[in-house]
Parts: structure tokens; C-alpha cells; sequence
């Protein structure tokens, strides 16, 4: 009885019991003041996924670039790119576009030639990805010469599927 | 008669023709009670010396652990807390590393830093873009403010005759961020480029109100970890 009050209470076992007391309440305020490095991961890896950040960017400008191009000369090529590159409402959107322009692009002998500037992905989450594309639209109609380059600002919406990132809307600013 | 009687005091009278007999009986009596008592001692002393040995086999138990718990008891306590103390400082440095990392900036996630470069360049943006001539030098220094590097020191060596052209002018600007995109970043070193649709709305003293678009592209530097401009230009058409 004698010996077991002498262990708990001697000397050593008490400094280290308060030493790790002490370790324990300064851990404990470390903790609490600490700033949160467990929250959860961004879905969004726009940016940060550069590998997939540059296929999203790589296969929207080149199909922009196809799609908003234009040759009175062969008008179909076009048209086979917008339906390989377009699904849902830009799909749609570009039809009526398309009929508009070919009315038009005969008579006047019109070239379009699209020129993607810049490309900036704002969301890029799993198999949806949204993007901001400068691009110079040059108009040339053959029939006067006449050339005229505007500035366009495209928000894109793409979609991957099967492997490829396909235009499903397509929003000029 | 006398046979009768004879028998019968020989049956009674001399009881000395049985008593070898009943002699030889006794002895073996005295002597089965003997042995039996002997038995029976020796029994005795058998169980005696059972019990002893039970008894001597059974203490040692209580013995045995008492002698065991003697010096346990002085060492358990150490061993306890020693074995805390050990347990409590992996803690503590375990603490130490989540709250040092937590405050480093470097160890942040790449998208909070992406997103904090972001929402600072669309900031700056339109603080760049917004002048109103009626307060210049309030304008100015929200310019040098949003800026770092090559744009600010720019904003420092604004001369009298800019000041004129632009009070002539007589124009507030004000602008407003229809999307920005980031287009590159590098967490690490702190720069990134952003490109945004620009909505600039200028409106003259005497005259209305012009609205036009712009696209513009941002050069951001992390500075003191706070993200500024360090290069704004307008994004032209290339004529081909």
C-alpha cells in the first residue's frame, strides 16, 4: 500500500503527467486554431487538371475553328464539322444558322475564317466543362473583296462523351 | 441328571476349557484394533500431511502475487505515464504539422488558389477600368491599389498633362465583368493569366451614355499574398 502511493506520486510520474497534459491543451488550441487544410476537394479542376484542361481547350478550339469557318466554295465541310463537334441546342442552333448563311453566301461569294485568340476554362467538372473563347471572325466576300474582322466572345459549354469533348451550347457575349 | 447337571456345570462351572479360545479371540480382537487404530493413525497423518501439502500449495498463490505486485506497483505509475507523455508529444507534433501546413499558403489546394487568383483578377478588372474624373486622384489610388509591378509604377508617373486630358474629357467610366476565364496558372510562383468580356459603360457630362465590350486579358502576381494586376491589355482582332 505504502510502495503503490509512493508510484503514483513520485515525482517522475508527476512531471510527466503534466508535461503531457501541457502537450495535450497546447495540441488541442493548435488544432482548433489551425485553418481548415481537410476540406473537401474542388469537383471543379479547371485550370488545375492541366492534362484535361488542355484536351477540353485543344478539341474546342479546333472544332470552333472548323465550325465557324466558312466557304461559299464547299459549304459542306462545314456542316460535316458542326455535326461532328455540336450536340443538343448548339446542334440546333447552328442549323438555322447555317440555312441563314447559305441563303446569303452564295450571292456573295462569302468566306469565314474563325481564329480562336485566347481560351479560358471556368468550370471543369467530370465530363462537363465551360470555357470563354476570344475569337476573330474575318468575313471576305468574294464578290467585292471586301474583308471585315470582328471580335467575338463565345461562352462554351462542351460535354464529353465517348472519349471526345463535344459543343452542347454555345452563348456569344 | 448328573449328565444334565455335569453338562451343565461344565457349560457353567468351567468356563476354563473356552478361555484359550477366548483368549486367542481377544488377542486377535486387541490386535485388529490395534492395527485399525494404527491405520487409522497412519490415515490421519496421511491427511494431515495432505492438507500441510494443500495448504503449503495453496498459500504460495496469494504469496506469489503479492511478491509480484510489490514491485509492479512502484513501476506501473511510470510505465503509464511515460507511455502518455509519449502518446500526448506525438500529438502535439502531429498539431504542430496540420497547423503549420494549414497556415502555409503553398500547401493551400491548387483550386482555392485558382479561385482566390480569379475573384481577385475580376476585382481588379474593374477597378482598372473605372475612372471618374470628378474624384481622380480617389480613382488613381485604387489604380495603384489593384496593381503591382510594371501597370503600377505606371500609375505613379501620371503627369499634369494626363490629368488634363483626362478632367477634359469630362467622362465616368464604369465597368462591369461579364465572364472571366483563367487561362493559365502557376500556384507555386504566384502568376496567372485571366482573360474577361468586359461591359465599359462611358458617359460623358453633355451627351448620353456609350456602352461597349471588350476583351481584355490580365497578367495577375500574387504579392504578400494578395493577388494584384500586373499587366491589363485589350484584346484586339488580328487582321489576317
Amino acid at each position: 500500500m505504502n510502495a503503490q502511493r509512493r508510484g503514483w506520486t513520485s515525482v517522475p510520474v508527476l512531471v510527466m503527467t503534466a508535461l503531457a497534459l501541457a502537450c495535450a491543451i497546447v495540441a488541442a488550441v493548435l488544432l482548433a486554431t489551425s485553418s481548415d487544410a481537410s476540406a473537401p476537394a474542388d469537383p471543379n479542376q479547371a485550370v488545375v487538371d492541366r492534362t484535361r484542361t488542355a484536351q477540353v481547350v485543344g478539341q474546342v478550339d479546333t472544332d470552333l475553328e472548323h465550325v465557324l469557318s466558312y466557304d461559299y466554295r464547299n459549304p459542306d465541310t462545314t456542316r460535316t464539322a458542326a455535326h461532328q463537334a455540336l450536340v443538343g441546342d448548339a446542334l440546333k442552333q447552328y442549323d438555322v444558322l447555317f440555312t441563314a448563311l447559305q441563303n446569303k453566301a452564295g450571292g456573295q461569294k462569302l468566306v469565314l475564317t474563325a481564329k480562336v485568340v485566347n481560351t479560358g476554362v471556368t468550370i471543369l467538372d467530370g465530363a462537363r466543362a465551360q470555357l470563354l473563347v476570344f475569337l476573330d471572325q474575318t468575313s471576305t466576300r468574294a464578290s467585292d473583296g471586301a474583308t471585315n474582322t470582328s471580335a467575338a466572345q463565345i461562352r462554351i459549354t462542351a460535354v464529353e462523351q465517348g472519349g471526345t469533348w463535344k459543343i452542347s451550347e454555345l452563348v456569344p457575349l | 441328571m448328573t449328565t444334565t447337571a455335569s453338562g451343565a456345570m461344565t457349560d457353567q462351572d468351567d468356563p476354563s476349557a473356552d478361555d484359550p479360545n477366548a483368549d486367542e479371540r481377544a488377542a486377535e480382537a486387541a490386535a485388529a484394533a490395534e492395527k485399525a487404530a494404527k491405520k487409522a493413525r497412519k490415515a490421519q497423518q496421511k491427511a494431515d500431511r495432505l492438507a500441510a501439502e494443500a495448504a503449503r500449495l495453496a498459500e504460495p498463490e496469494p504469496a506469489l502475487s503479492v511478491e509480484a505486485a510489490e514491485p509492479a506497483g512502484s513501476r506501473t505509475p511510470l510505465v503509464a505515464a511515460a507511455a502518455l507523455l509519449v502518446a500526448c508529444v506525438a500529438f502535439l507534433v502531429a498539431a504542430v504539422v496540420v497547423h503549420v501546413r494549414g497556415d502555409d499558403a503553398s500547401a493551400q489546394p491548387a483550386t482555392a488558389v485558382r479561385d482566390a487568383a480569379l475573384i481577385a483578377a475580376r476585382q481588379d478588372i474593374v477597378v482598372l477600368n473605372s475612372l471618374d474624373y470628378r474624384s481622380l486622384d480617389a480613382g488613381l489610388h485604387r489604380w495603384l491599389d489593384a496593381s503591382t509591378g510594371e501597370l503600377h509604377a505606371s500609375f505613379t508617373h501620371v503627369t499634369a498633362a494626363d490629368r488634363k486630358r483626362i478632367t477634359d474629357a469630362a467622362a465616368v467610366t464604369t465597368a462591369h465583368v461579364l465572364e472571366a476565364a483563367m487561362v493559365s496558372l502557376d500556384a507555386a510562383d504566384g502568376h496567372a493569366t485571366v482573360i474577361a468580356s468586359v461591359e465599359l459603360t462611358v458617359t460623358p457630362t453633355n451627351g448620353k451614355a456609350v456602352v461597349k465590350r471588350e476583351r481584355q486579358s490580365a497578367d495577375v502576381t500574387r504579392v504578400a499574398g494578395v493577388w494584384k494586376v500586373s499587366g491589363l491589355q485589350q484584346v484586339g482582332v488580328t487582321v489576317q
